[in-house]
């Protein structure tokens, strides 16, 4: 079984989701964390990252394991959780990917070479999932570019590095567009956000 | 975890063998298209609920892809050899059940209460229900004319070019008993990898089991039964062309418009992907081809795992 970690920074993360609502735009980075925590407490054992009150509550009602964020971004969240985990195999996953299912995240675990890493980069370059053979293995480099530099760190390695094209993956919310283009596809805690949504409006 | 497969012949029975490795047979029912049934020999047929029978048993014919496995052929030789119909390849194992079901049939027994009978005969644990008891028949209308499913199908080996697809007798079809019921108890839908119009097609056309699946509150996942924009088997492709205007997974997922949640895609149709999502469904990425035992298990576990369960 493969351990999890999902980074939640909170309605912080979120600053280019505009458009909303504070209600509406709470509850939508919400729903996608719920939305990506069910599918990834089906693959296997999860660390959620947070101090958003809201997200932990959530994250422990779904089964999850809670890491405090010590603060400083994300490459420094995902490093508190994977000090906390024993597996070998481990999963990294934004909070910011609705659409995904737990098939998508066996896909990557299956794409990962033998010892080597995989990863499911945004539209813009960024990483949404990484998938390393070790927790010790992990480099601080999430930030613009970093699906390139993931790559380039773990081949620099001597690591077998491969990019995966899995769409439920690739596609993170970042601004309201997203939102509007994904809301179909979007797992039902987010669209029950968008359902409020649109009641509000 | 219960599950509802509405499916089709050959494809549909396969992948079904898949979906009970991987959850309780028991916790399983398979609704059944039955626009193919037809009169054989004065016999009542129905080929899919028979795959999926027969599959289910354990005991169909892997090759061939229908029909019962050690089949021999004594009694359609004997028919041929006196002049008789025999353009629908009818075993002589196969004829034993058609000929036990027909029976009953006749004696007033509706079609479900028979289907159940011969899974419980043949050691199925599955629920395997036809879509109706009633009277829904396919009919194909094509650039040669208007023919019956197994008459285009099998006579005319599908190649006249279809216009349409008509079920007759949908409208007043009512679905047969426990197929509403397992629509709405099941945690999840699954449309096995079977052809949209005229396996899965049929089934949806009864009123009251499409209108179960757009006011469904679980979620729907579809598996198509296209490798590369190419049926696996059968005329599915040449229809979609026709009748979608192309063949990708897209123009698949529009045949189910408001039924499916997700759709899971070959590996070959990756490419297909940002047009499924464009239609509102999630494409989920795999290997579908199901060429063995461990092949059809990780289709049936992709299917599974195409939605996460709050």
């Amino acid at each position: 079984m493969a351990g999890i970690v999902v980074p939640f920074r909170g309605l912080a993360g979120k600053q280019r989701l505009t458009g909303l609502t504070a209600d509406t735009h709470r509850a939508v980075v919400l729903g996608m964390l719920a939305d990506v925590l069910a599918a990834t407490t089906k693959v296997g054992e999860t660390v959620v990252v947070t101090n958003d009150a809201d997200g932990r509550v959530l994250a422990a009602s779904a089964g999850a394991r809670l890491v405090d964020d010590p603060g400083g971004g994300q490459s420094q969240a995902v490093a508190a959780a994977l000090g906390s985990l024993e597996i070998d195999t481990v999963l990294i996953v934004n909070a910011d990917v609705p659409c995904v299912v737990p098939h998508d995240l066996r896909a990557l675990l299956a794409a990962t070479p033998l010892g080597g890493i995989a990863l499911v980069a945004s539209p813009d370059g960024r990483t949404n999932a990484l998938s390393l053979p070790a927790p010790n293995l992990f480099v601080p480099l999430y930030g613009p570019h970093s699906a390139d530099r993931f790559q380039h760190a773990a081949r620099d390695l001597g690591l077998e590095a491969v990019a995966v094209s899995i769409p439920n993956l690739a596609d993170d919310v970042d601004t309201r567009e997203d939102l509007d283009r994904l809301q179909l596809r979007a797992g039902g805690h987010t669209q029950a956000a968008l359902a409020g949504l649109r009641l509000a409006s | 975890m219960k599950v509802a497969v509405l499916t089709g012949g050959v494809g549909g029975a396969r992948f079904l063998r898949g979906i009970v490795d991987v959850v309780d047979p028991a916790s399983v029912t398979a609704i059944v298209n039955v626009g193919d049934d037809l009169e054989v020999l004065g016999l009542s047929v129905s080929p899919d609920l028979d795959s999926v029978l027969y599959a289910l048993a354990g005991i169909a014919d892997e090759e061939r892809g229908w029909g019962r496995a050690e089949e021999t052929w004594n009694a359609l030789a004997t028919v041929e050899s006196l002049g008789g119909e025999s353009w629908f390849r009818l075993g002589d194992r196969d004829l034993g059940l058609h000929a036990v079901r027909t029976q009953a049939l006749r004696q007033g027994v509706p079609l479900s209460a028979v289907t159940a009978r011969l899974a419980a005969a043949l050691r199925v644990e599955t629920t395997i229900l036809p879509a109706t008891d009633g009277q829904l028949r396919t009919w194909v209308d094509t650039t040669n004319g208007s023919f019956s499913f197994q008459e285009w199908f099998v006579a005319r080996a599908h190649r006249d070019p279809v216009d349409r697809v008509r079920c007759e007798g949908a409208t007043d079809a009512r679905p047969a008993p426990g197929v509403l019921e397992a629509l709405y108890e099941t945690d999840l839908i699954l449309i096995a990898p079977s052809n949209p119009f005229v396996s899965i097609g049929p089934i949806v056309a009864v009123e009251r089991i499409r209108s179960a699946l757009e006011r469904r509150r679980v979620p729907c996942v579809a598996v198509s039964p296209l490798i590369g924009g190419v049926a696996v088997k059968g005329p599915a492709a040449g229809m979609l062309q026709r009748l979608q205007g192309g063949t990708t997974a897209a123009h698949l997922a529009n045949c189910y418009p408001g039924l499916i949640d997700a759709l899971v895609i070959d590996e070959k149709d990756a490419d297909d992907a940002d047009a499924v999502s464009n239609a509102g469904v999630r494409p989920v990425i795999t290997h579908t081809l199901m060429h063995d035992a461990p092949a059809r298990r990780r289709l049936a576990e992709a299917a599974l795992d195409a939605v996460a369960f709050a």
